[in-house]
């Protein structure tokens, strides 16, 4: 397995004009090349190149593929056909004629949405009604039981159509009834009145009306309800129809808008076209092969090798380890490696996994994590159109980790579920905690132990930072840099120190001049880093401001100050912020302890369900925190010895969108 | 500051903060702005607090609703803050709240007016409006459908709004319309406010003073030049208007302006000595229409305002200005999305949406 960053190559090429466009095919079906342009190369040759002028205006096809996106996102498919993206297949594509069709779209689910619009503002008006009537506020509605001399239903729901009613002919009645708002009545008594209605005197019916029109009003909010569904089919209906036409416009959309973007960083001479980009070493030789092929051989290709480019402009790609995904992520989210340096992944899937270990050493509920994690890998990706989960596939995956190493730090502590249900494999942390036997251990071990613990992690990433130096050759900061060799040199003689001073009961240093010898002349050195750092820059050819004997002095002085303070302050705080995984540890074992008090003070009943939800809260509380703070001590205290961040990502114009850092 | 400001707003200033960051940036409004259809605006509301817009939409198409989603939702925001806090604190909150009750109850007699003095059919427009308690127990049903204006009066009577109210007749207001008493409204808000802004401990009191001075003073220039330059109000009627707060009001520039013919009212003698700069770009403006007159004095104004809000918001966080900060804010974005909405669903395009909302 490599630990470093990918390797990258650097691609120049030159094909005939001719060639042009089965280039941009090619490259684009391959999805390998981060352009960079040619201009940047060469400065000097700019001049003589043009840039692409190919007509179409990318923001058009931009804004034509959202309106196409927005079209798939109203039928719910929120995932659009790019597995469909095929160079070979790109047709000359008609702007005019894609607007038309889906203006005419657009156009079609207009006027469904006004009828939509409109069942939304009938179903207002039902539910005023409903909810007074439901309600029995008589004051605000008027309920007319009786006749019209001679006209029927549909010409008094026709007049009435701008005014919120329900007029009802009940078959079992000779009489209708009519529901109108009480704030209506200068608008409906004329009209009523119109239509001659004669009233039934007999009060008893407006009871027996008043349960017809709830029941009414009832099965008008349901039939609204279904209406407004139908409406929502036809609209995903209306777009359905003409899915394939649109999935085949988006691809040619998104098409266009790829090559236009791989023909904005072609540069070309009177009769050629040039391009140029990074590219991984592993993909190197066919892309080469096949370049070759789409320009029938009339090519001249060139490739440099990263080292001869400066760093910083080498773009970084990171080999991909299915089984260390999660941990990738972790890292993605924090910064990008310089190139060339060591991929932190790898290193932080082990830290992550023994500082949540010690922070939650429980073997039940570890399982419980465990399992957590194996039954939300097996659920199916959520269905298209529904809202991305809060946790994701990777997430799962890290809790079967995160599970796993609890399962084995409980079993090396003797905890399952809280309880000692077998002897220790390493120590009883319950008993250390709690002040029972436990092998000669207290909180002082734990505590011991997590330092010695910040120590390693801590010196791993020194080391790792020196291989990083060596491999980019920076001999100055692999030995002068607070976390070069003078740096480590100085944390590790200061943990010696400690350890002995602890030893000797907080009274002694060790004796002897070896100390004052370790210490002293490492710092020494130190007050001549910045003497050394104007020789060696002015030696590189950098131009170093002019400065007195003086000044030189005051500045060697500062420098020193803050890097010993820098050294020494940072180094303890660093170590000492270890100490949280022996605090989150020992709160775990106290909470727990608490739970099993509070059960057996209950007893009976109680006591099962007590330890239940003791353990569910301190799974999500205690796991919540142990994972947050495992994270923290990777991104403060191991990251930063080693991991400047200051990588650029590789990002390859590519048919299918993905992380591109990823190399498989 | 004593520690109890540090106790008081030290939750209230993370929480309003991280909102605050959650915010829509300027990146994903240049976004919105570009959207050709309201389906493709609401989409990108995905991911923001907006996001139930979509699906609101989705439902209805109908945009007065989403109008309504964000009145809602604005009162609900007021709400959680003030339960945040507590005391007069909590009291300062619920006097801002008010505000939107104001609003609400104004929407309300609007709709009363156009049924029972208007005769027009307000039909489901009653549903648009927010039916449930703000800040006092009112009975919303009632007053929309109240045969007379004595009946709105009654229903407020047990509320801060019902002497204001019942300052009117509804024969009056059939005749001079609603904007007396709508202005009789604001002016009971601003002096609810104002009461209980004078409980609040020294420090938050200066501070929420000196925005309340700020905003009565930017109101009062605005409804001076507006109703008494460009719809010419009379100066009586004009000094009713005036917000309780701020110093315009008492200025002898004020006193010159009503005083004048309606004709010769200038604005730029109205703001000359407290907006020296709006007063040279009146003047630089020169031969402007008087609706351009007023949409430049009013633009100004605001972007005093938006200034003073980021101030405060960059200034001592433990204290009131979080939370004024917060509320203006929201109040900002809320127009924004109003102002895309109905501008997307009406066919303007982005730089005429701009001009509106930014």
């Amino acid at each position: 397995m490599n630990v470093f960053t990918v390797p990258m190559k650097l691609l120049t090429a030159v094909v005939l004009d001719e060639a042009t466009d089965a280039v941009k095919k090619t490259l684009l079906s391959l999805g390998v090349l981060d352009f960079i342009q040619v201009s940047h190369l060469a400065p000097d040759q700019a001049y003589r190149l043009t840039k692409s002028t190919e007509g179409e205006d990318p923001q058009l096809h931009a804004q034509l593929r959202t309106r196409v996106e927005t079209l798939f996102q109203q039928a719910g498919r929120t995932v659009f056909p790019s597995e469909k993206l095929d160079p070979k297949n790109s047709q000359p594509l008609d702007i005019t004629g894609a607007k038309a069709r889906l203006d005419k779209i657009g156009s079609d689910l207009g006027t469904i949405r006004e009828q939509q619009k409109q069942l939304s503002q009938a179903k207002i008006r039902v539910e005023e009604l409903f909810r007074y009537v439901a309600d029995q506020k008589t004051q605000y509605i008027d309920i007319r039981v009786g006749s019209f001399e001679k006209e029927g239903a549909q010409v008094v729901d026709s007049r009435l159509a701008n005014i919120a009613h329900v007029f009802l002919e009940p078959q079992e009645w000779k009489d209708s009834i009519l529901l109108t708002l009480k704030r209506d009545r200068q608008q409906v008594t004329p009209l009523v009145e119109n239509l001659r209605w004669t009233e039934n005197p007999d009060g008893k019916r407006h009871h027996e009306a008043m349960m017809m029109l709830k029941a009414d009003l009832e099965k008008r909010l349901g039939e609204l309800e279904s209406a407004n569904n139908e409406i929502k089919r036809k609209i995903v209906a209306r777009i359905e129809e003409e899915i394939d036409a649109l999935e085949d416009l988006w691809c040619d959309l998104r098409l266009r808008e790829l090559l236009g973007e791989i023909s904005r960083n072609f540069s070309h001479t009177r009769n050629t076209t040039i391009f140029s980009g990074w590219v991984p070493k592993s993909a190197s030789a066919n892309l080469e092969r096949a370049i070759r092929d789409a320009s029938g051989g009339a090519c001249v290709i060139e490739w440099t090798d990263a080292e001869q480019m400066p760093r910083e402009e080498v773009p970084v790609a990171v080999p991909d380890i299915p089984l260390l995904r999660p941990f990738q992520k972790l890292v993605d989210n924090y910064s990008v490696p310089e190139y060339g340096t060591i991929n932190p992944t790898p290193f932080v899937a082990v830290s992550y996994l023994a500082m949540f270990a010690l922070m939650f050493a429980d073997a039940g509920q570890g399982l419980a994590i465990l399992l957590l994690g194996l039954f939300g890998s097996r659920k199916k990706p959520a269905f298209v159109g529904t809202k991305r989960p809060m946790i994701g596939p990777d997430m799962y995956r890290l809790f079967i980790y995160l599970g796993a190493s609890s399962i084995l730090s409980g079993i090396l502590f003797g905890s399952y579920f809280g309880l000692p249900l077998f002897p220790p494999v390493w120590f009883d942390y319950h008993g250390a905690v709690v002040g029972h036997d436990a092998m000669g251990r207290n909180v002082y071990s734990i505590l011991g132990i997590t330092i010695w613990f910040g120590i390693v992690v801590i010196g791993t990433g020194l080391l790792l930072n020196w291989i990083n130096l060596v491999r980019k050759r920076d001999w100055f900061h692999l030995v002068m840099d607070k976390n070069g060799i003078i740096g480590g040199w100085l944390f590790g003689c200061g943990a010696w120190a400690a350890f002995a001073f602890v030893g000797s009961g907080y009274k002694t240093l060790p004796e002897g001049v070896f100390l004052p010898l370790a210490f002293g002349i490492p710092l020494l050195i130190l007050f001549a880093k910045v003497p050394l750092h104007r020789s060696m820059a002015r030696k590189a050819g950098h131009e170093v401001e002019p400065k007195s004997f003086a000044s030189l002095v005051m500045d060697s002085v500062m420098e020193w100050i803050v890097d010993v303070l820098e050294i020494f302050s940072g180094f303890l705080a660093n170590t000492l912020s270890f100490m949280r995984v022996a605090g989150l540890g020992i709160a775990h074992v106290s909470l727990m302890t608490a739970f099993m008090q509070m059960a057996e003070l209950a007893g009976g009943f109680y006591a099962p369900l007590i330890l239940v939800l003791g353990n569910v809260m301190v799974i999500a509380l205690e796991g919540l925190s142990a994972g947050i703070q495992a994270l923290r001590l990777n991104y403060y205290e191991f990251f930063t010895k080693y991991f400047t961040g200051r990588g650029l990502s590789y990002d390859p114009i590519a048919l299918h969108p993905h992380a591109g850092r990823q190399i498989r | 500051m004593s520690t109890s400001a540090l106790g008081r707003y030290a939750f209230i200033n993370a929480k309003l903060r991280s909102r605050i960051g959650s915010m829509l940036d300027d990146r994903q409004v240049e976004q919105m702005l570009q959207s050709q259809s309201l389906e493709e605006l609401l989409n990108l509301c995905k991911g923001t607090p907006y996001e139930p817009l979509l699906d609101l939409y989705d439902q209805s198409a109908d945009i007065q609703r989403l109008e309504a989603w964000l009145f809602s939702r604005s009162v609900g925001l007021h709400r959680e803050v003030a339960s945040f806090m507590s005391g007069t604190h909590a009291d300062v909150v619920t006097a801002m709240t008010r505000k939107l009750e104001v609003e609400n109850l104004k929407g309300m007699i609007r709709l009363w007016f156009s049924n029972t003095v208007k005769r027009q059919n307000i039909d489901y427009r009653y549903g648009y409006l927010f039916q449930k308690e703000i800040v006092s127990e009112i009975d919303w049903e009632r007053i929309v459908n109240a045969p007379r204006y004595e009946d709105i009066v009654t229903a407020l009577a047990r509320t801060p709004y019902g002497e204001a109210a019942a300052r009117f007749e509804g024969a009056s207001l059939a005749q001079s319309g609603l904007f007396p008493l709508e202005t009789a409204l604001d002016r009971v808000w601003v002096s609810l406010l104002w009461s209980v802004v004078g409980n609040l401990p020294a420090d938050d009191r200066k501070l929420v003073k000196q925005v309340l001075d700020r905003d009565a003073d930017l109101k009062n220039i605005i409804n001076l030049v507006r109703f008494g330059y460009l719809y010419d109000l009379s100066s009586d009627t004009l000094r009713t208007l005036m917000l309780e707060g701020g110093t315009v009001s008492s200025t002898k520039e004020f006193d010159s302006y009503l005083a004048c013919p309606k004709e010769d009212r200038s604005p730029q003698a109205l703001v000359a000595r407290r907006f020296p700069d709006l007063a040279k770009q009146l003047q630089e403006a020169g031969a402007m229409t008087t609706e351009r007159q007023t949409l430049l004095v009013e633009r100004y104004l605001f972007a005093v305002r938006r200034k003073s809000f980021r101030a405060i918001l960059r200034g001592y966080p433990f204290s009131f200005g979080v939370i004024l900060a917060y509320f203006y804010l929201e109040d900002r974005q809320d127009a924004l999305i109003r102002t895309m909405i109905n501008g997307i669903n009406y066919g303007y395009r982005a730089p005429e949406i701009r001009e509106f909302a930014l």
